[in-house]
């Protein structure tokens, strides 16, 4: 058998229909689905508008609990955005040959993320309608914003990573554009015509492409790096006990990377099923998907070891009134992350056969990032309540109003994933047909096996 | 007719106004940002000094007046008794002032008694319907007019002693809950004068507290508190020590360098203990009869017999004499808790002889008794008008109440400063005869429990819109106090001594000439022209301050002590069903409970519970172990006379087998602040009287607790697991 | 004329009364947040005097610690905030606040180690007419600033002024702030420490001169002294 074998059993409009199935048909269980997410959403938006009406106090929030669930929210999902450029990029430049149909879907999940955490910090303001007070532009107030607060250049990192993202994810799909532009008609047509921005499939096209998409993989880790880390340097720089820590940066980055990669598994799972991309998205993907999963676990518990140790340990009394409220006022919040982070998970997914069902890994990953959130929550909660003037300590629990930022979180994040698969190619047909390309079968004794012969980087003129 | 020019400059003139008063406008709306507004914006304003009468003490105040309304009110530098210092109920003067639901118009009832239904009438109707109501009863008994007020000073007790003088009815009441009968007769029984004392505490070396509440609400809390900062820091070389007994560490005790917790009501034992001490170590320096005191019985209070009878540590005691004799000038005081007592002049009295014993009366740093009546010298009768002695008039009151029930007034006069159907017992049922008065008239600023019984309500100014004169109890050094309006009367309201005069005017005969002035401003004129006082120069100052203190008058029973009759405090109701004594003490914030309204004292948390808004009761950790109850519980509270809920708050520095609670909360009507903030404790007490002087007797029933379901949560300001920790903060 | 205002705590003297408190509020137009939001933690109070129980030898005391805000040199509050709404003012170094700057991220009242920060979750209203009372030298504060203690501004601004006007500079003791004019025992002194004879430069001297949590280097110049104990039990 020769080269091109696998994909000589495809055709350009096979391969859209197949993959791209939910840009094609549209159910009555699509538009039940996403008018629910849409209620769901706006009730969100009503807590949200009832809040700017009447005042921050309709949150649980108090002195010393000035933060609450929406920056547990913000921290939540900037760490959920993680994965996916992180993973893309990083499996793209060390040619993880398995990675072709996660790309696009972690893509997505990055810039959804990205747009859902990134609503949290404009809607805590207590002024919220003078959030562009913040943009450094020359004004009449005469003012310039503090760039020595965490809080700008936690924006920046925001922004910054959010323009990557996107550009990101459009790049990537360029191909694929132009796969759905010559196997659609009507709208859809004329939208992929433009996004595809004539791409045709030339020789000095997928050079070029190549190209740039490596540089851009490239570029974009720092970026993500950097995001977290800022993130929780909006903590770390705070002389609040609990939250002053060197080691935040590397463990929200970690914490981000093992919440991220949960959620990358989720969405798989639910895409997989929703369009039955069995034929791509095999067990094999979840196996490989599980071991990172499952590594993430270990560096996760390593370094929230190492933090958690030193804050018990040393007795000071202030970081001490922290740690040792884990074991007393919120330990049901310590429980839930630690199961769900970790005892849960550790074992489950030490077993080939746990990471290959997509049942299993789809229960776990969730789990993970339940426990996840606790752990934002108890990072954010008890710090803060536990502060270093006793005197005021008091508790937190929120309101229905910051139970509706949750659920419409998670509704908006799920909406604007729904209509994005419904319009976009969900998985990376291209990079499916150079994987394709590449495989050889190969006769091993008795067996027939297809195997990647070359390396991931497409040589010129290898293009499909 | 308006000529070219003219048009011109008037038309200028309205541009220039109007391009201008957008300019003034515009801070409001186009926001500075680089600027705090705190940086420019300045006003010009008036200080009116006056005088406060949130509490019997008699501080002087200054008012700042910005644009014709009050703003904050500070103490008078000038003022011998606060030097310039306010504690917060006087600050809080300015939220009555402004009060929402202040009257400003007469109102008559309109519905059934007591119902507080009413409907505003104008002052023309309710004058004469008063008139009307005085001119019956002259004509028919005059002695069936009774007049209920606070204890008043100055002019406003002079118009209405004479008034009731004059009208013929000898029926005037003034209550007081916290009023010093017991002081008075201690002081009489031990130093020979009958009157309030001046402790001096910034020349003290060793202040020995009996259940002190001079820091928060005993006679004069800011000038104590005045003097007990410089006690503590003002000399050089001299820090002085500060020792208090008694069953709670009040806000008072936890100012001292030494708590000894001692059982409730055993005051006077302690500081027997303490005598004993003196006289057996010849630490005394009284001249004389130290040797009779001691055969007279004062051998047989050794210190563990003390000690057994106070649950405090014999060494303790024997320790506190020792160090009492040895810093001279020491100065030995009781508070309330002792002197609210079934025996409080016993445990007074017993306090006193300390002072005598340590030779502490008379000396800087000790006892002295100036002569208050200095500034009057030469008014006579009219002497003892200005300055009533500082009693409660207990009595009367419940002599009162025994005429009420007979139908023995048929008209009473009513003036507001003063609550008695909050504050008296429940037994003495006072709603219910004060209700059996066919014709009840009020003079007051706000509907309370009392005012609102009234067929007609007279609304009266604020204390700092009216005219009026003040001598303070302690600490005056001869000053007197003059009151002014400091801003313009801010609702309809008309002062009950201007009321009276122009009543008495009307009713003419004795009355009329009895109350020779035109108004209130005219009464005080006339009263203290005679002293040579020019009130323009008086109101400037807010008084006439001699600057130095009235001569001492001698304390002719020092020099030969006797021991005090000896008498156990009694507590009702059965031990076995009523297993705690009740300890009740006034909120420093509410006082007697009239600052229950203003929501700044509502607000400000109590220093030791640091609960705000609402009531609570205090036991020891071990006693509610007992009882099976946590800190926050409900909990009702029972005495043979009645039950209560409140909130339980551990206080772990209280005697056990004691429950204590803080007088003021638990208004059924005194506006929106003051009701639904938990229960009345004086609804808990018996009526007791004190033994010897007839001062209501608080500390006298046993309670029990038991749990109960409350809604919502004792509100505190200080984290409950957090107060322990104050290392943290270093 | 620069100053370096700072307030001494004298713990010996205070007492707890609680003046200081409504001294503070009535001076600064501070908010009443009523029963509901009090136990929500939202005092608006800017200076609280917090009761902290002790054991000692076996023995539980309390102790008073007034708790305006620190005025610290090196203020955590200041560097966090995006918007410079609370900045070290220059003339007074005193940590001010800009209430119409603020844009409510609260970062400085999560980083205020001594939590003194107040925030206006409402629009708190005066009812009329107990809005007559409220301080013109300063505005109200709308929903969703933060607020904090000024060390009363608008005093030292008014003796600022007055000084000019007389050609003469601020006298020591001139300018207090509400609860130092009030305190009765006479705990809290103020005064500025660029003025080497105030009272407030002596006393930085004194043995049992402490600041909170010290440890922080937030160099705050709210300072106290200690409460001493006399001998005994």
């Amino acid at each position: 058998m020769k080269s091109g074998d696998h994909l000589s059993r495809w055709n350009g409009g096979e391969l859209y229909r197949d993959l791209s199935r939910s840009n094609l048909v549209t159910s009555r269980w699509w538009y039940i689905g996403v008018a629910a997410l849409l209620a769901v959403f706006l009730w969100g938006v009503c807590a949200f508008v009832y809040m700017m009406l009447t005042g921050i106090g309709v949150t649980g929030l108090s002195r010393p609990v000035f933060w609450g669930v929406m920056i547990i929210l913000f921290v939540f999902w900037v760490g959920l955005s993680h994965s996916g450029t992180l993973i893309s990029a990083i499996l793209r430049i060390t040619g993880a040959n398995w990675r072709a149909p996660v790309l696009r879907g972690a893509e997505a999940m990055t810039v959804f993320a990205l747009m859902v955490g990134g609503l949290f910090p404009i809607m805590h303001l207590g002024r919220n309608w003078r959030f562009y007070y913040v943009i450094p532009y020359p004004n009449e107030r005469q003012l310039w914003p503090n760039f020595r607060s965490p809080l700008l250049w936690d924006g920046v990192a925001i922004a910054t990573y959010l323009t990557g993202s996107v550009i990101f994810l459009y790049f990537g799909m360029i191909p694929d554009l132009a796969i759905a532009r010559d196997h659609s008609t009507g709208w859809r047509k004329k939208l992929y015509t433009f996004l595809a921005m004539g791409f045709r499939g030339t020789h000095s096209e997928w050079r070029r492409y190549h190209a740039a998409s490596t540089l851009f993989a490239v570029l974009i880790i720092p970026v993500a790096v950097s995001v977290h880390s800022i993130v929780s340097w909006d903590f770390a720089m705070a002389s609040v006990p609990g939250w002053h820590s060197t080691i935040f940066a590397p463990y929200f980055v970690a914490g981000a990377i093992y919440s991220g990669i949960a959620g990358v598994v989720s969405v798989m799972a639910v895409l997989r099923r929703t369009f039955r991309l069995e034929k791509v998205l095999t067990p094999l993907h979840f196996d490989n998907l599980g071991k990172l999963l499952l590594t993430m676990t270990l560096v996760w518990g390593y370094f929230y070891f190492s933090e958690f140790l030193t804050g018990w340990y040393s007795r000071f009394p202030e970081d001490y009134a922290v740690s040792s409220s884990y074991f007393g006022h919120y330990l049901p919040l310590f429980l839930v992350m630690i199961v769900c982070n970790f005892v849960i998970p550790l074992p489950m997914l030490a077993f080939r056969k746990v990471r290959r069902s997509i049942p299993a890994i789809f229960a776990v990953s969730l789990v993970v990032n339940v426990g996840m959130w606790a752990e934002r929550a108890l990072i954010i909660v008890p710090s803060l309540a536990r502060r270093n003037d006793p005197s005021v300590w008091h508790g937190y629990f929120p309101t229905w109003v910051e139970i509706s930022y949750i659920t419409g979180s998670i509704a908006f994040f799920a909406l604007l994933y729904v209509l994005f698969s419904k319009i976009f190619p969900i998985t990376a047909m291209s990079d499916i047909k150079e994987h394709l390309f590449q495989l050889t079968d190969r006769t091993i004794g008795r067996a027939t096996v297809p195997t990647v012969s070359g390396g991931e980087s497409a040589e010129e003129g290898e293009g499909p | 007719m308006l000529d070219r020019r003219e048009f011109l400059k008037i038309s200028g003139a309205t541009a220039f106004a109007a391009l201008f008063g957008g300019c003034e406008r515009m801070p409001q709306k186009l926001i500075p940002f680089v600027i705090p507004p705190e940086h420019y914006v300045l006003g010009e304003s008036l200080w009116y000094a006056s005088a406060c009468r949130q509490c019997p003490a008699g501080c002087g105040i200054v008012v700042r007046n910005s644009a014709g309304r009050a703003k904050k009110i500070e103490g008078n530098p000038l003022h011998p008794v606060n030097r310039g210092k306010l504690c917060a109920r006087g600050h809080a003067g300015l939220q009555a002032l402004y009060h929402p639901e202040r009257l400003g118009r007469p109102l008559r009832l309109d519905g059934p008694r007591g119902s507080g239904k009413f409907k505003e009438i104008p002052w023309e109707e309710a004058l004469n319907l008063l008139l009307s109501g005085l001119k019956k009863v002259r004509a028919e008994a005059p002695s069936s007019l009774l007049m209920l007020t606070d204890p008043m000073r100055g002019h406003r007790n002079l118009v209405a002693a004479r008034f009731m003088k004059g009208f013929g009815s000898p029926n005037r009441v003034a209550w007081d809950p916290f009023g010093q009968d017991a002081q008075l007769a201690a002081n009489e029984a031990v130093y020979g004068v009958r009157d309030l004392p001046e402790a001096d505490l910034a020349g003290t070396r060793y202040l020995l507290s009996f259940s002190g509440d001079f820091l928060e609400t005993g006679i004069s809390p800011v000038h104590y508190g005045y003097a007990y900062g410089r006690m503590r820091q003002a000399r050089p070389t001299v820090r002085g020590k500060f020792v208090h007994l008694g069953p709670r560490l009040s806000m008072t005790a936890a100012n001292a360098d030494v708590f000894l917790p001692i059982a409730l009501g055993t005051e006077g034992f302690a500081a027997l203990g303490i005598a004993h001490v003196l006289v057996k170590e010849k630490l005394t320096r009284a001249a004389g009869n130290a040797s009779a005191l001691w055969e007279a019985g004062l051998k047989e209070y050794t210190p563990e017999e003390v000690g057994k009878r106070t649950g405090a540590v014999p060494e303790d005691l024997v320790e506190v004499a020792r160090e009492f004799a040895s810093n001279q000038p020491g100065l030995a005081l009781a508070g309330d808790g002792a002197a609210s007592c079934t025996n409080g002049v016993f445990h007074l009295s017993c306090v006193a002889l300390l002072n005598v014993l340590a030779g502490n009366v008379g000396k800087t740093g000790g006892i002295s008794f100036p002569d208050r009546l200095a500034p009057f010298s030469g008014r006579g009768a009219e002497a003892g008008l200005l300055l009533p002695p500082p009693g409660s008039g207990y009595e009367d009151v419940r002599d009162a109440i025994g005429k009420m029930g007979k139908g023995a007034f048929r008209l009473a006069i009513f003036s507001g400063d003063t609550n008695p159907a909050f504050t008296l017992a429940p037994s003495l049922s006072f709603r219910e005869a004060f209700l059996s008065v066919p014709m009840i008239v009020s003079f007051a600023p706000f509907l309370d429990e009392t005012s609102s019984l009234s067929d007609l309500v007279l609304p009266t100014p604020t204390y700092l819109e009216e005219w009026w004169d003040d001598i303070a109890p302690v600490g005056h050094g001869g000053a007197v106090t003059f009151g002014q309006p400091v801003v313009p009367p801010y609702r309809d309201t008309r002062p009950m001594p201007d009321v009276l005069i122009a009543a008495a005017r009307e009713l003419g005969g004795p009355v009329a000439s009895a109350l020779p002035w035109g108004s209130s401003r005219e009464c005080i004129e006339k009263t203290y022209a005679g002293m040579g006082i020019r009130l323009e120069e008086a109101h400037r100052d807010g008084g006439v301050f001699p600057g130095k203190e009235a001569a001492s008058r001698p304390a002719p029973k020092a020099g030969k002590p006797s021991l005090p009759q000896v008498s156990e405090a009694s507590f009702e109701g059965d031990p076995a069903r009523f297993p705690l004594l009740l300890h009740v003490y006034p909120s420093i914030s509410l006082y007697d409970g009239r600052g229950a309204n203003l929501s700044w004292l509502q607000e400000l948390p109590d220093p030791i519970a640091t609960a705000v808004w609402r009531n609570w009761v205090e036991v020891n950790p071990a006693t509610a172990a007992k009882f099976g109850l946590s800190d926050g519980d409900g909990v009702t509270v029972s005495s043979p006379y009645g039950s209560i809920t409140a909130f339980l708050v551990l206080h772990p520095a209280i005697a056990e087998g004691v429950a204590a609670m803080p007088l003021g909360q638990g208004h059924t009507r005194y506006g929106r602040n003051a009701v639904n903030r938990g229960d009345n404790p004086y609804r808990l007490l018996p009526s007791a009287s004190e033994g010897a002087s007839r001062a209501p007797a608080r500390q006298s029933t046993r309670v029990s607790l038991a749990r109960t379901k409350l809604s919502g949560a004792l509100v505190r300001t200080v984290s409950t697991e957090g107060q322990w920790l104050y290392e943290n903060i270093l | 004329m620069k100053h370096r205002w700072a307030m001494v705590i004298d713990m010996d003297r205070c007492t707890g009364c609680g003046a200081c408190v409504v001294a503070c509020v009535a001076e600064n137009n501070t908010a009443v947040v009523g029963e509901e939001m009090a136990a929500q933690g939202r005092l608006m109070q800017w200076i609280r005097v917090v009761r902290y129980w002790r054991v000692e030898h076996g023995e539980t005391r309390a102790v008073f610690v007034p708790t305006p805000c620190m005025q610290c040199e090196n203020a955590p509050c200041e560097i966090v905030c995006p918007v410079y709404a609370t900045y070290h003012d220059e003339d007074d170094n005193l940590n001010a606040m800009v209430y119409n700057r603020c844009i409510g991220t609260r970062y400085c009242a999560n980083n205020c180690p001594y939590s003194v920060r107040v925030f206006n979750w409402f629009d708190y209203k005066w009812e009329k007419p107990l809005d007559e009372q409220l301080n013109p030298d300063l505005t109200t504060r709308s929903r969703g600033v933060m607020e904090k203690c000024t060390y009363c501004i608008q005093r030292i601004r008014r003796g600022k002024e007055t000084a000019l006007k007389e050609g003469r500079p601020v006298r020591d003791g001139e300018v207090l702030p509400a609860c130092a004019q009030t305190c009765p025992p006479g705990a809290i002194l103020f005064g500025d420490l660029n003025d080497p004879e105030s009272a407030v430069s002596r006393i930085m001297k004194d043995l049992r001169r402490f600041r909170l949590m010290e440890h922080l280097g937030t160099e705050p110049r709210t300072v106290y002294l200690k409460r001493m104990r006399g001998p005994g039990r």
